[in-house]
């Protein structure tokens, strides 16, 4: 079941955008201000801004101002691992569930004797 | 621990939904009754329990410690407090989970049962902060790694959405 606030779902929004690929692109070769992306990009500093804001909100960039500075960077090492800890987590309540099933399957049998699944 | 040294904190939530044809009186009771989660609350066949406790009154606690054996050895602890416990209908929890002795996460569970067609829907969801970033063991070369993944992913979905376009 797909769920509206699985992060890897603001991940792939945030990517649907063809600048915010370039942007994500161009933080993996290190850190930038704001005014550095743009400089590439046929686009107003403004435009730029929001761009980085989705980006944020989704978790792949994180900011820092120092001053009259915003400098960008990719934030990759948590979404990987959040994903794969997200991902571990649901698996192992959906075999918890399973075995859940189980026994109210069991139950159901009234002469069952309720021998402990291994 | 410095500020410096501290490790970003990771933010997921997840829903899952089962149905069973038994009513939810017994789902709930295959929840709170602690013989009967004992049977079907554990890990998989290379998990071995260690220590269990479940009290799923309001203010009770629960305790599910146990191990992996094998070439990985991990040892697993799940700790939960309950906070809401309504008979038939709701559970609400927090628990943490410690591995090798870590704090991995820390959790909030609602369970819902809801009577359907003389069945139970029953409804799970977890929100959950990962607390522990990158493993210190790891340091740099999981950095990497995740970057690394990172980008495979990022090719797939560039892939998929120019197959799309």
């Amino acid at each position: 079941m797909l769920n509206q606030t699985d992060p890897l779902n603001a991940v792939f929004r945030a990517l649907a955008e063809p600048t915010r690929r370039a942007i994500v692109l161009q933080l993996s070769r290190g850190r930038a201000s704001v005014s550095d992306l743009a400089a590439p990009l046929d686009l107003t500093l403004a435009a730029v801004v929001q761009h980085v804001q989705a980006l944020e909100e989704s978790g792949l960039v994180r900011t820092q101002k120092q001053g009259r500075v915003r400098t960008c960077e990719l934030n990759s090492d948590a979404l990987g691992l959040a994903e794969q800890w997200l991902s571990q987590r649901r698996l192992q309540w959906e075999a918890h569930f399973d075995r859940l099933g189980a026994l109210l399957a069991e139950q159901d049998t009234p002469d069952s004797p309720g021998s402990t699944r291994k | 621990m410095k500020p410096a040294d501290t490790k970003p904190v990771a933010h997921g939530s997840f829903a899952l939904e089962r149905r069973f044809p038994a009513p939810p009186d017994r789902v709930f009771a295959a929840w709170t009754d602690a013989a009967l989660k004992a049977r079907w609350f554990t890990g998989p066949p290379n998990w071995t329990p260690i220590e269990r406790s479940l009290d799923a009154r309001v203010g009770g606690t629960e305790v599910l410690h146990g191990r992996f054996e094998g070439v990985q050895a991990l040892e697993t602890r799940f700790t939960a407090r309950y906070h809401e416990v309504l008979t038939d209908t709701r559970l609400v929890y927090a628990y943490d989970m410690h591995l090798n002795g870590e704090h991995h996460s820390v959790s909030l569970a609602t369970v819902e049962f809801l009577a359907r067609d003389g069945g139970t829907r029953m409804r799970y969801t977890e929100q959950i902060a990962f607390l522990d970033g990158t493993p210190s063991d790891k340091g740099v070369s999981s950095r990497q790694g995740g970057t690394e993944s990172l980008f495979e992913r990022m090719a797939l979905l560039f892939a998929h959405a120019e197959a799309q376009a």
